[in-house]
C-alpha cells in the first residue's frame, strides 16, 4: 500500500495527475463538451504510458471534467454535461443575482469532497461495495428511472401539468430510433441517423444551451451580474456555508458513489438524486430553485462522487459503472490487463497506484480549480454579450459535432434547440424533457426485461413489488411525492397558529 | 473447405496479387494518408478493442496512422447504413459484423442492404458461448437442456437486444436442442452478463470473449469453435456435446462502394498481414477472440454460406 | 383576453397532433416495442385535454416574455443555417462567418467599428483555437 502511496506521488505521475486535472476541467467548463468526450479523445494519448499512469492521466481527465461543467452551468445556465443539470438549477440563479464567484467557489469544494468520498470508497471497500452493482437487476432499474421521473413534479413546482407534458415529451423522443427491446424502427422517418436514436449528448446542447442563447440576445440585461471587485474568490465563506450543510454534504457525497456503483444510471442521475433528497430534507424548500448553495452543494458533491464509485464495478467486477468507464475499460484491456476480481490481488501495485493517482487529482482540483473558476467568473461576467453569444455559437458546434464526428447531430441539436426554445414560450422547461429523455430508456428496458423475467417464473407481481431493494425505492418514490403536500399543511398550519399569537 | 481454416490459402492468394496490376502503382502508394477507422459500436466494445489491436500493426506495416471514430448506434446499422456515402478511397474504412448485417436489413428496414456492405476481409470472429454464474445449478449444458425440457420457456437466456446476433444464437440452441428458452433483450452483451452475474437471469447468450472477461465469476458451458477455445481450456464446444454449431460474430473490414479494386485487394492484403503477426495473434486469442482469413476473393463464398446457415433462424424470428 | 386565444390552447392542439401521431405509429410496432410509445403518446393527449380544458375554465396567468423576437428569431435562422452549412464549408470557414453573424445579430446599440473589429478578431481566434484544439491535437477529423 505504502509502496503504491509512493510511486503514485513520483513527479511524472503528479504532473500527469495536474495536466489531467487542468485539461479536464477546461474541456468540461466549455458548454457542450462532456467528460466522455474528454476521456474518449485522449485515451489514445495513455497507450504509450504505463498502465498505472495511463489511469491516472485518464481518471484525472474524468474527474476534472465532471467538475468543470459545474462552471457553463452555473455562469451560462448551459449544463453541456449531463452531470451538471443538477447545478444550474441553483447555481444560475446564484450567478444571476451577482453570486456567480461564491457559487463557483463553492462547487469546487463540494466536488472534491464528493471526488474524496468516491475515492476513498474505492480504495477501502471497492470489493463488496461492487456487489450493490450486481443486486441491481432490470426491475430495480426501472423503479430507479421512475424515482427520476418523479422528480418532474417536484423540479416543476408551480407548473406541475406542463411538467408532466414535458417528461412525456422526453419520453417520446427517447423511444426514436431502433428499440433495444422488440427491435422496432420507431419514429426515424427513414433517415439512418435517427435509427441510433437521440444522442443524449448533442440533445443536452440543444434543449439547454440554444435557448439561453437566444433569449440572451432578447434584451440588453446582462448575462449575470458583475463581481464586486475586492472580494477574491468568498472561500472563507464558502467553507462556512459547506459547514452548516455538511450533513447535506455527506449524504450527497454517499449517494453519489452507490448512484456511481450503478452501471446504467451515472452523473446525471446522481445530481438529481442527490439534489431532490436535499430539497426534501431541507427547512428551506422554497429558497431551492431560486438560488440555494445547498442545491449546488449536493449536486456537485454527488456527481464527483461518482467518478470513484464508477470505478468500484470497473476494476472490481468488469462492469463500467458510467460511460467514461467503459472507455477507461476498453483502454485497461488494449493495455492487457484483465479486470475482475483478481485484480485487486494481481495488479494490486497497478490499482492502488492509480487509486492514490485518483486521490492527488482530485485533491489538486481545489487549487485549479478555484483559479480556473475565478477566471471563468471573470470572464463571463466581463465580456459583452455580442461576443459571449457567438462565442457559445462556436462551442455548441463543435460539441455536437465532436460527440461522433457527426454533422446531422449538429442539425438535430439546433433543430431541438428551436423546439425548445418555443415550448418555453408556452410555459415548458426543459429539464423534463431532459429527465424523459435520459430515464425513458432505462425504464423501458427494465420494465420489459422485468415482465420478461417476472413472466418466465411465473410471477410477475412478485417481480416488480417484491424485492426489497425495489420495495426501498418504491418507498422513496412515494416519500418524493408525497413529502411536498405534507409540509405544506404543516407549514400551512403553523402559519395559522402564528397569525393568531 | 470451411471459412475457418483458409489461411494457407489466403497466404497462396497475396503472392497472385501482387504480381496481378493494373493499378499496382495506386496500390503501392496507398495508403498516401491517415486512414480513418469506423467503428460502429462504443468504444471499449469488441469491436474498438480488435480495432485498436489491429491499429500499432497496420501502422507499422504502411507508415500511416491509422484514426480510429467511433459512430455508434442501433447495433450498428447507423454506421452501415452511412457506409457508401464516404470517400471512396480507401482511406476510410468501416469495421463490419456477420451476421448482423445479414440480420438486420432481413428484420426492418434499416437504410442498407446486406449487398451494400463492401466487405474486403473478416480478421476473426468472436465465438458465440453459454455463460452461467459459477454458483449456477447448470454444471454442464446438459444440466440447462435438462431444465428447459422439464420447464418450458422457464430458463432465461440473456443477449444483446431483438433481432440481433445474440437472438439468432438463442433460436438457433433452441432449434437444435429442441428446447424453449425464454430470451431477454439487453442493451449490449456486457449488460447481459451483468445480469448473469447479479443472478437475474440463468444464462447469457453471448460470446467467448465475455466468458473471459468475468474470469472465475462464471462457468462457459459450451462454446461454438472447431476446437477448444486456448483462454477457456474447459469450456468444451458445442461438437464435443453433440451439436453441430460453429460460429459467432465474424468482425470483417468494409469500404465504401466505388473503392478501386486494387485498393480493395492491398487493404485486404495489409489486414491479412496483420492477421498473419504472432504478437497480434497472441493478443486475440488470450482475449478469446479466434483469427481467421478470409480475403478478398473468398468474401462473396463466404457470405452466401453465412446467409444460408442463418436461413432458417431468421424466418422463425420473423414469424415470431 | 379571450380565453378561446389562450396560448395553452395553441399547444394543447400541437401536442395533441403529437400524441396521436404516436399512437397512430405504435399501432405498427410489436408488443414490447409499442408500450413505451403508447405511454408517452397517451399522456401527451391526456395532457393535451387538461391543459384545453384549464385554459377554457381559469384561462392561468401566462409567463410574461421580455425582449424583442425578432432578435432570437434571426440568432435561430443563424445557427440552423451555420449548422447545415457545416458538412458543406467546413468547420473554420462556416464558423467564422457564423460566429461574426451572430455577434451582429446581438449588438444591443451602435458599436464603433474598432470595438466590432476587436470582437470579430478575437472570436476568429476562438475559432481557429478550437479547429486546432480538435482537428489537430486530438485527432476529431472536422469537416
Amino acid at each position: 500500500m505504502l509502496d503504491a502511496l509512493l510511486s503514485a506521488a513520483t513527479p511524472f505521475n503528479l504532473m500527469l495527475a495536474l495536466v489531467g486535472v487542468v485539461l479536464g476541467t477546461v474541456i468540461g467548463a466549455l458548454p457542450g463538451l462532456s467528460a466522455t468526450m474528454a476521456v474518449a479523445v485522449l485515451v489514445p494519448f495513455t497507450f504509450t504510458m504505463d498502465p498505472a499512469s495511463g489511469l491516472i492521466a485518464l481518471g484525472a481527465v474524468y474527474t476534472g471534467a465532471i467538475y468543470g461543467g459545474a462552471y457553463a452551468a452555473i455562469l451560462v445556465n448551459t449544463p453541456g454535461t449531463p452531470a451538471a443539470i443538477a447545478t444550474a438549477l441553483d447555481g444560475f440563479p446564484m450567478a444571476k443575482r451577482g453570486d456567480g464567484d461564491l457559487a463557483v467557489t463553492i462547487s469546487c469544494f463540494a466536488s472534491a469532497f464528493g471526488g474524496m468520498v468516491g475515492a476513498l470508497a474505492l480504495l477501502v471497500v471497492a470489493p463488496p461495495l461492487a456487489t450493490i452493482a450486481l443486486k441491481f437487476g432490470p426491475v430495480e432499474y426501472f423503479w430507479l428511472a421512475i424515482f427520476g421521473l418523479s422528480l418532474i413534479a417536484v423540479l416543476s413546482k408551480g407548473a406541475t401539468l406542463k411538467g408532466l407534458i414535458g417528461g412525456c415529451l422526453g419520453l417520446g423522443l427517447s423511444t426514436i430510433g431502433s428499440a433495444v427491446v422488440g427491435g422496432d424502427v420507431r419514429f426515424t422517418f427513414g433517415n439512418p441517423v435517427l435509427l441510433g436514436g437521440i444522442h443524449i449528448i448533442p440533445a443536452l446542447i440543444g434543449l439547454y444551451c440554444v435557448p439561453v442563447l437566444l433569449n440572451m440576445v432578447a434584451t440588453d440585461d446582462p448575462h449575470i451580474e458583475r463581481a464586486a471587485t475586492g472580494r477574491g474568490t468568498r472561500i472563507a465563506e464558502a467553507l462556512g456555508l459547506m459547514w452548516r450543510s455538511k450533513v447535506n454534504l455527506v449524504r450527497s457525497s454517499v449517494v453519489g458513489t452507490v448512484v456511481g456503483i450503478l452501471p446504467a444510471a451515472g452523473g446525471a442521475v446522481a445530481g438529481l438524486v442527490a439534489y431532490s433528497e436535499a430539497r426534501r430534507t431541507s427547512r428551506h424548500k422554497d429558497q431551492f430553485g431560486k438560488g440555494a448553495a445547498d442545491g449546488v452543494i449536493a449536486s456537485e458533491s454527488a456527481n464527483s462522487a461518482t467518478v470513484g464509485g464508477g470505478f468500484v464495478p470497473t476494476l472490481v467486477l468488469g462492469i463500467p459503472g458510467t460511460p467514461p468507464d467503459a472507455i477507461i475499460l476498453g483502454a485497461l484491456m488494449v493495455q492487457g490487463i484483465r479486470v475482475g476480481p483478481q485484480l485487486f490481488v494481481e495488479q494490486a501495485s497497478t490499482v492502488y497506484t492509480f487509486i492514490f493517482g485518483l486521490l492527488f487529482a482530485t485533491v489538486l482540483m481545489i487549487p485549479v480549480g478555484l483559479m480556473i473558476g475565478r477566471t471563468a467568473f471573470r470572464t463571463i461576467s466581463s465580456i459583452p454579450k455580442a461576443v459571449l453569444a457567438p462565442a457559445i455559437g462556436v462551442l455548441i458546434m463543435i460539441g455536437a459535432f465532436a460527440v461522433e464526428q457527426n454533422p446531422t447531430h449538429v442539425v438535430m441539436m439546433v433543430a431541438l434547440g428551436a423546439m425548445a426554445w418555443v415550448l418555453l414560450k408556452f410555459g415548458f422547461e426543459a429539464s423534463p424533457i431532459v429527465l424523459g429523455l435520459i430515464l425513458g430508456p432505462i425504464a423501458e428496458q427494465g420494465f420489459v426485461q422485468g415482465y420478461l423475467i417476472g413472466n418466465a417464473s411465473g410471477n410477475i407481481w412478485g417481480e416488480f413489488f417484491g424485492r426489497p431493494i425495489s420495495i426501498a425505492i418504491i418507498g422513496f418514490t412515494l416519500l418524493t411525492l408525497l413529502w411536498p403536500l405534507w409540509s405544506d399543511r404543516k407549514a400551512r398550519a403553523t402559519q395559522k397558529g402564528s397569525l393568531y399569537e | 473447405m470451411t471459412p475457418l481454416n483458409r489461411r494457407q490459402f489466403g497466404q497462396g492468394l497475396i503472392a497472385v496479387s501482387a504480381l496481378s496490376a493494373p493499378g499496382i502503382l495506386r496500390a503501392q502508394s496507398f495508403p498516401s494518408r491517415a486512414i480513418n477507422y469506423i467503428i460502429p459500436f462504443n468504444p471499449g466494445g469488441e469491436s474498438d478493442v480488435t480495432a485498436r489491436f489491429q491499429q500499432p500493426f497496420f501502422e507499422a506495416i504502411t507508415g500511416q496512422s491509422v484514426v480510429i471514430q467511433s459512430k455508434p448506434g442501433a447495433g450498428g446499422a447507423t454506421a452501415w447504413a452511412q457506409l457508401n456515402g464516404f470517400e471512396p478511397d480507401g482511406h476510410t474504412i468501416m469495421n463490419t459484423i456477420v451476421p448482423h448485417t445479414v440480420l438486420q436489413p432481413a428484420m426492418k428496414d434499416v437504410g442498407y442492404q446486406t449487398a451494400d456492405i463492401n466487405n474486403v476481409f473478416f480478421f476473426h470472429y468472436t465465438p458465440d458461448a453459454v455463460v452461467v454464474k459459477a454458483d449456477s445449478p447448470y454444471q454442464s449444458l446438459q444440466d440447462l437442456i435438462d431444465d428447459a425440457k422439464a420447464n418450458p420457456g422457464r430458463v432465461t437466456f440473456g443477449g444483446s437486444g431483438t433481432n440481433t446476433a445474440n437472438h439468432l444464437a438463442s433460436e438457433i440452441f433452441a432449434d437444435m436442442t429442441d428446447t424453449t428458452t425464454t430470451y431477454i433483450p439487453f442493451k449490449g452483451s456486457a449488460p447481459a452478463m451483468t445480469a448473469v452475474l447479479g443472478g437475474q437471469i440463468a444464462a447469457a447468450m453471448s460470446y467467448t470473449t465475455q466468458g473471459v472477461k468475468a474470469g472465475e465469476q462464471v462457468r462457459t458451458l459450451a462454446v461454438a469453435t472447431n476446437e477448444r477455445v486456448a483462454a477457456l481450456p474447459d469450456a468444451p464446444t458445442f461438437k464435443e456435446l453433440g451439436f453441430d454449431h460453429v460460429g459467432g460474430a465474424y468482425r470483417g473490414v468494409a469500404v465504401p462502394a466505388g473503392t478501386p479494386g486494387d485498393i480493395q485487394q492491398r487493404l485486404s492484403d495489409i489486414l491479412q498481414e496483420i492477421n498473419a503477426t504472432p504478437d497480434f495473434q497472441a493478443q486475440m486469442t488470450a482475449a478469446g477472440y479466434e483469427v481467421i482469413d478470409v480475403p478478398l476473393a473468398d468474401i462473396p463464398a463466404f457470405i452466401k454460406e453465412r446467409k444460408a446457415a442463418y436461413g432458417p433462424a431468421i424466418e422463425r424470428l420473423k414469424s415470431a | 383576453m379571450n380565453r378561446f386565444l389562450h396560448r395553452d390552447i395553441a399547444a394543447a392542439a400541437g401536442l395533441l397532433a403529437l400524441g396521436g401521431y404516436a399512437l397512430w405509429e405504435a399501432q405498427s410496432m410489436s408488443v414490447f416495442g409499442a408500450i413505451f410509445p403508447q405511454l408517452a403518446g397517451a399522456g401527451m393527449v391526456l395532457g393535451a385535454i387538461l391543459l384545453a380544458l384549464r385554459a377554457l375554465i381559469w384561462s392561468p396567468a401566462l409567463p410574461t416574455n421580455t425582449g424583442t423576437v425578432l432578435r432570437p428569431l434571426l440568432m435561430l435562422a443563424a445557427l440552423a443555417a451555420w449548422a447545415i452549412l457545416l458538412p458543406v464549408t467546413g468547420f473554420v470557414a462556416t464558423s467564422v462567418v457564423g460566429a461574426g453573424v451572430c455577434m451582429i445579430i446581438a449588438q444591443q446599440h451602435a458599436v464603433p467599428f474598432r470595438t466590432l473589429a476587436l470582437q470579430g478578431a478575437g472570436l476568429t481566434a476562438l475559432v481557429l483555437l478550437v479547429a486546432l484544439l480538435f482537428g489537430r491535437l486530438l485527432n476529431v477529423p472536422l469537416p
